[in-house]
């Protein structure tokens, strides 16, 4: 089943700049694919049109499906329950005065009754390690349980799809990892845009990689990213990861 | 100039209040008829951004600083309508979480900083533009809108006082207008600095050249000029004018029949030596006043002039 | 102008602290009516305000000190205002009943807002059907001012890195400079918190 297609995208934003050059992708149900290549390539773009955030994006000829169902206008209410799309700063995300406002916003918004979503947003919570957080600012969190907020408000609505834009940045190792084990835990369909290679080599099967807007080369992950002469034509470097044989 | 409670009696607070909820109901009204989502979180950011704003010290002679009020700011920026509504939820969290400014009083406190200084600083901005062309001459216009928004907002409030009985009139007036016309100074070389370290990074923010149409669409332009300005020109018959002048005598008797008096008549003006104050060679504190208030404004123009040719190049300026 | 932040002990553990918002809510503007419309000589009454209000703070775990102190600091234009009523016929009674109401109000109010996270004041007035892009709007506000002021404080610190000179003319540029590049921050912030509360579904 392809949780994910998109057919020959392209995008140029108002001001002229092109972000997405034909693009054209495939991902199945329940797979891990880590969306790489140098900054400008049009990754976080590429994200923004899985959830139809971009108003330009939706005329025309719908070129975005998620699980058969096009990105269009007519569709986006649906498409915004099955995509739940990670921003970079969590602060532009959790825009509510309190964890329990924010992560309920999303059932809130599809008119839910109270009742239902409390317990909803305590499930989700206890998914991301956050018990009890209800109350609490999101000022006062640290920007590794900022992170798990905006992602347990995403999977509050339970997705299909999950679609993060650089999860690990400004997280220190111990955030970083919770985040991996965390991300393994959960089954939907991920696709990760990130300059973190080693997370990619972590979690995602295979990997894709942008340059300039372009689909440039797309594989198993291993095999991809240890391309030394590929990776660097694209701005990119073989990982540390891939070139020692760690024990974990 | 936020008004603490006990400051003001029971009908000054309602008549504040009975202004003051017409006029954010009214800019409530417009925005929601035309009004873009997109355009909720911007405002709830511009009301954050104001409230730090207004917390910044621009440190003045002898340890003290001027802050900015920032309502002509907002209305340059945003809009009038959205300056209303912004003004009003600092106003609104500024009473509710610093205490700054009485409960009973905000309805006073919002009709001063976020309909007056807002809205007749704004009305002044879109005057001033008009014969002062170009983007410089749109700094001009906003510096002499924010130093007029600052004194006419303290007149008010000076007014909201008097008619309380918490301060005499005579007194109150000169002390209080006299010092909010250098404070206004303060806020329109503030204003016109803030405005022109937006214009050297994003000059696309600042909308000069694209200000939104007074009132709303379907031809009707001059509706909210009309309801926002009647709400200012009330205020300032309630608050004001009795001070400045006797009511005629026709009103005079309407007056006291309700129990208002002219307030000119009213309680006795205090004895010596204000009362019969005379500045030398000027007439009465009054028109000291008045005075004052020329120069002030003749030194904002100034000041702005200059500032505006330092912000703007001769090669960007073009007359709209 | 003194800023204290954060509801600082609006999240202890108290027997006022656990009334309903909505309950401190009216008991408080009650109370600040009665203190600014009562007659100043209705006997028995002020006094009985005070004691109240004394006794509110003693049951709420709040520090007397920290209300005490805020009730001393004054914006200079209510200094000026209450000197000024003094010189008037009558001054010392105008004075006296500025000082009683408004001292009796601004307790009140403390006392609300130490006692009650500003969350659940915005929840009564959701509920009190205010206009709700009003609260949208506070809420937002108050979720974002202190992103805002720390912004604003590393924006601070990176120019003093790199400011020699202490100059009036100089440091009223900058500070400007910091509010300008604040709006700017602001504005973009804003286009990526609309972005992301479409893609939660807002509407």
């Amino acid at each position: 089943m392809v949780a994910v297609e998109l057919r020959n995208v392209s995008f140029a934003y108002p001001d002229g700049r092109a972000a997405l050059r034909g693009v054209s992708l495939k991902i199945e149900e329940a797979e891990s694919v880590g969306l790489i290549g140098p900054n400008g390539a049009g990754k976080s773009t590429l994200l923004l049109h899985l959830n139809g955030i971009l108003p330009e994006a939706l005329t025309g000829e719908p070129g975005v499906f998620i699980h058969g169902l096009p990105v269009a206008k007519s569709s986006l209410l649906e498409i915004r329950r099955q995509v739940g799309l990670l921003f970079q700063d969590p602060d532009d995300q959790i825009f509510c005065p309190t964890v329990y406002e924010d992560v309920s916003f999303g059932p809130r918004q599809f008119g839910l009754p109270e009742k239902e979503v409390g317990g909803l947003v305590r499930e989700a919570l206890a998914k991301v390690g956050l018990q009890g957080f209800e109350a609490r600012s999101p000022h006062h969190l640290s920007s590794g349980e900022k992170q798990r907020v905006c992602l347990a408000g995403i999977l509050v609505s339970q997705p299909k799809v999950l679609a993060l834009d650089e999860p690990t940045r400004g997280l220190d190792p111990r955030g970083k990892r919770q985040l991996i084990t965390l991300l393994r835990s959960i089954p939907a369909t991920k696709i990760i845009a990130t300059h973190d290679l080693e997370l990619v080599v972590e979690l995602c099967g295979r990997a894709v990689v942008l340059d300039e807007g372009r689909l440039v080369g797309e594989g198993p992950t291993a095999a991809l990213l240890s391309d030394e002469e590929f990776m660097l034509a694209h701005g990119l470097e073989k990982p540390h990861i891939l070139k020692h044989a760690h024990p974990h | 100039m936020h008004i603490p409670d006990g400051f003001l009696d029971t009908k000054t607070i309602a008549a504040a209040w009975a202004l003051s909820l017409l006029g954010v109901g009214r800019a409530l009204f417009a925005l929601r008829t035309r009004m873009s989502l997109r355009k909720v979180p911007l405002m709830g950011l511009a009301a954050a951004f104001i409230f730090v704003a207004q917390m910044i010290n621009f440190p003045v002679a002898g340890g003290t600083s001027g802050h900015l009020l920032g309502a002509v700011l907002a209305g340059v920026l945003l809009g009038p309508n959205e300056a209303v509504l912004v003004m009003s939820v600092v106003l609104v969290v500024q009473c509710f979480l610093f205490a700054d400014g009485g409960v009973l009083s905000l309805g006073a406190n919002i009709f001063n900083m976020g309909l007056v200084a807002a809205l007749a600083g704004y009305a002044m901005y879109r005057l001033m533009a008009v014969p002062l062309r170009g983007e410089r001459g749109r700094f001009v216009a906003a510096a002499f809108a924010a130093w007029f928004s600052t004194v006419l907002a303290a007149v008010c409030c000076t007014g909201e006082l008097a008619w309380s009985g918490t301060v005499p009139w005579s007194v109150a007036f000169p002390a209080m207008t006299g010092i909010h016309i250098l404070i206004g100074i303060g806020e329109a070389l503030i204003t016109t600095l803030v405005l022109a370290a937006v214009y050297a990074t994003r000059p696309d923010l600042l909308p000069f050249g694209r200000e939104p149409e007074a009132g709303g669409r379907k031809g009707r332009p001059i509706a909210g000029a009309l309801i926002y300005g009647s709400l200012v020109v009330v205020g300032l018959v309630l608050f004001v004018l009795p001070f400045a002048s006797r009511w005629p005598d026709g009103l005079e008797r309407v007056a006291a029949v309700f129990g208002f008096r002219s307030r000119s008549l009213a309680s006795p003006v205090i004895r010596s030596p204000l009362a019969d104050y005379r500045v030398p060679g000027i007439g009465s504190l009054s028109w000291a006043t008045a005075l004052a208030a020329f120069i002030g404004a003749a030194i904002v123009f100034g000041l702005s002039f200059l500032l505006a040719r330092t912000v703007v190049p001769k090669s960007k300026d073009h007359a709209r | 102008m003194h800023h204290d932040f954060i509801d600082r002990f609006s999240r202890l553990d108290s027997p006022i602290h656990g009334l309903p918002p909505a309950v401190k809510m009216a008991a408080a503007l009650l109370f600040i009516l009665v203190s600014v419309a009562a007659p100043l000589r209705t006997p028995f009454l002020f006094p009985g305000l005070a004691l109240g209000a004394a006794l509110v703070t003693v049951l709420s775990r709040i520090p007397a000190l920290f209300i005490l102190r805020r009730l001393f600091v004054f914006e200079p234009f209510v200094l000026v205002i209450a000197a000024v009523s003094l010189l008037q016929p009558g001054g010392p009674m105008k004075f006296e009943s500025i000082v009683v109401r408004s001292t009796l109000s601004l307790t009140a109010v403390l006392l609300v807002s130490n006692t009650t996270p500003f969350t659940e004041v915005l929840g009564v007035l959701r509920r009190a059907h205010a206009p709700s892009v009003f609260v949208t709007l506070t809420a937002l506000m108050y979720r974002y001012v202190f992103v805002l002021i720390d912004e604003t404080q590393r924006m601070r610190r990176a120019r003093l890195g790199r400011t020699f000179a202490k100059g009036g003319v100089r440091t009223w540029r900058s500070a400007a400079g910091i509010i300008g590049l604040l709006f700017v921050r602001s504005t973009e912030r804003a286009e990526r918190i609309f972005a992301a509360m479409s893609a939660r579904g807002w509407r």
